[in-house]
């Protein structure tokens, strides 16, 4: 390649780029929540330390880790035993612990973080991955490093390497390790439990691993109390020229055709006009969502499991829900929400173009308009605010079956304060 | 904190920015928190900043080699979805796949020096003094960058 195809090419990538409405406000919103959160964990070590200085002094002696500041649930996690099946191999912890104290800098650890936790160290179908936890008296920051099987410190320091700004209370991480395989982890506090769809009542604890061949919902509960719930999903491949048509057939088992594609945007249906679609949106990281089809009871099931494709589709991200009337189709987008892919307030309509779609809420009240150009267009809706929509001269009954954060109409919720 | 000139900074540049960001990471999620972060440790110094857009890309360039970025690392706000305007061809697309492609399939370094030097067009100098590295190995990352990606767009290592 020359140097100046590469310019070319640049151009070309760079294109496909926009960006969304009103980005300097969107960036005070993120400095906002930034600052919340930071006052948060400020007057919140303020109150763990007006709460633990006494008991402290009574006691004699510090406890082991006091993390006053962080979040109670994080600092219950990093008290927690070392999981996995290395956290016995003290000789390997020690080593590891060395490993990592000596590559702060290079994982961009924050300067004052000077107290680590080894959390995870195991070996998981034929991978090593060891996660580890650097936190001072209010935050923290997680590290994680993988590489094959029974790999050595030094080999596992110049493996796979994934960083994050904090430790969650529920850490849910995932790897392709292969064309067909994404192994997925789980670490909660100790003494909760994670439940996966395919746990049995035998392996529900607060470690959970093993391979997730599709999307699915993990949840865990502490002391009696359901804290979270949230999607794991298999990791992006990448797909060389991925064809609508034959993923949707692989999903289906029925033909289908491109009913749409503009630009990134494509919309699969049967040739019938009449059920299960799927939308391929490239904003959304080349994601397929898989959708229900009109009056169909949501059946994640079938929705997710069905690809046998040789190179199976990338994130298989979310089922919506898909409305149609003739030749006008309403979809719920989804967004991506912190670890979740959440349904957003944007419905994409498709229909004839150069009409006008509106999203009604029960009194008839207009909650929003807009044209259809180019045959699509969106309307920033509410989940669950708007009972008709109307395109042009055709109106119809929209019902939503839930409202707030669903996946496969299952809730998504974070209890962990 | 409310800056006139911060704000216009954001509004008038945030597009070209956006892009640039989009060929260090790749996806337009990643683009847009690697942008938001860069944008708002500028903000933090904004006042005591000569050259903004020289500024930011050396943040943006650093942030990328140091971190590695995921889709949902981060907090990211998007209240609306990227608007297109125009309509790429079927081929069109199918290059720029294996561009970016071929582009993540690079050491971030590597690509972050590539960007600097053939997108935004900074001397070997300035992007050494931008990576905190010698020209030496901006010169050989270049090299070996482009001889890497004429392999890769040759259909050598394509993935089926």
């Amino acid at each position: 390649m020359s140097i100046d195809e590469l310019r070319a090419g640049f151009s070309r990538v760079a294109a496909q780029t926009r960006p969304a409405a009103n980005p300097y406000g969107r960036l005070i919103s993120r400095r906002r929540t930034r600052s919340r959160l930071r006052v948060s964990a400020f007057a919140a070590a303020l109150l763990a330390a007006a709460v633990s200085t006494p008991l402290a002094l009574q006691a004699g002696t510090a406890p082991a880790p006091p993390a006053p500041g962080l979040n109670p649930w994080v600092k219950r996690l990093i008290e927690s035993p070392t999981r996995g099946g290395l956290a016995g191999d003290t000789a390997l912890m020690r080593e590891l612990e060395q490993a990592f104290a000596a590559n702060r800098e290079r994982h961009s650890v924050p300067s004052g973080m000077d107290r680590m936790k080894i959390l995870l160290a195991d070996d998981i179908l034929g991978y090593r991955h060891v996660v580890v936890a650097h936190y001072s008296e209010t935050s923290s920051f997680l590290v994680r490093r993988w590489a094959a099987g029974q790999a050595g410190v030094d080999e596992l320091m110049n493996g796979g390497s994934m960083y994050r700004p904090s430790v969650d209370p529920f850490i849910v991480e995932g790897e392709r390790v292969d064309q067909n395989t994404f192994v997925a982890f789980g670490l909660a506090p100790a003494g909760c439990v994670i439940n996966t769809p395919e746990s049995s009542p035998a392996d529900i604890r607060d470690y959970v691993a093993r391979a997730a061949a599709r999307m699915e919902v993990w949840r865990v509960s502490c002391d009696g109390r359901e804290m979270e719930a949230r999607t794991v999903v298999p990791g992006r491949m990448f797909i060389y020229k991925p064809d609508p048509a034959a993923v949707y057939r692989d999903i289906t088992g029925r033909d289908g055709a491109v009913r749409w594609d503009h630009n990134d945007t494509i919309v699969v249906g049967p040739l019938s006009g009449t059920g299960p679609a799927f939308l391929m949106l490239g904003d959304l990281d080349n994601g397929v969502l898989a959708l229900e089809p009109p009056g169909a009871t949501p059946s994640p099931s079938t929705a997710v499991d069905g690809p046998s494709v040789s190179a199976p589709p990338s994130d298989l991200i979310s089922t919506g829900n898909a409305y149609a009337d003739g030749d006008i189709v309403v979809i719920r987008l989804p967004q991506r929400e912190g670890g979740n892919v959440v349904l957003s307030n944007q419905l994409l309509v498709l229909g004839p173009a150069g009409t006008r779609a509106e999203a009604l809420d029960a009194d008839g009240k207009v909650l929003d308009t807009g044209g259809l150009d180019g045959g699509l267009g969106y309307l920033s809706v509410a989940v669950g605010a708007a009972t008709r929509i109307r395109v042009g001269p055709v109106s119809f009954d929209f019902h939503e079956p839930a409202a707030g954060p669903r996946i496969f109409e299952q809730p998504l919720f974070s209890n962990w304060g | 904190m409310t800056d006139e000139g911060f704000r216009e900074f954001v509004e008038t540049r945030y597009g070209e920015l956006l892009r640039t960001a989009f060929l260090l990471t790749g996806t337009h999620h990643a683009a847009e928190d690697l942008l938001q972060s860069s944008l708002l440790r500028l903000m933090d110094r904004w006042h005591s900043v000569d050259e903004p857009k020289n500024y930011l890309y050396r943040i943006m360039a650093n942030q990328r080699v140091s971190v590695w970025r995921r889709l949902g690392a981060r907090e990211l706000l998007t209240d609306s979805l990227p608007v297109r305007t125009t309509p790429d061809t079927a081929d069109a697309v199918v290059q720029r796949d294996e561009l970016l492609s071929a582009l993540d399939r690079l050491p971030a370094r590597m690509r972050t020096v590539l960007v600097l030097r053939y997108w935004l067009d900074y001397s070997e100098a300035d992007t050494a003094a931008m990576l905190g590295c010698s020209v030496g190995s901006v010169k050989s990352q270049a090299s070996r960058g482009l001889a890497k990606l004429r392999t890769r767009l040759t259909g050598q290592e394509v993935l089926a």
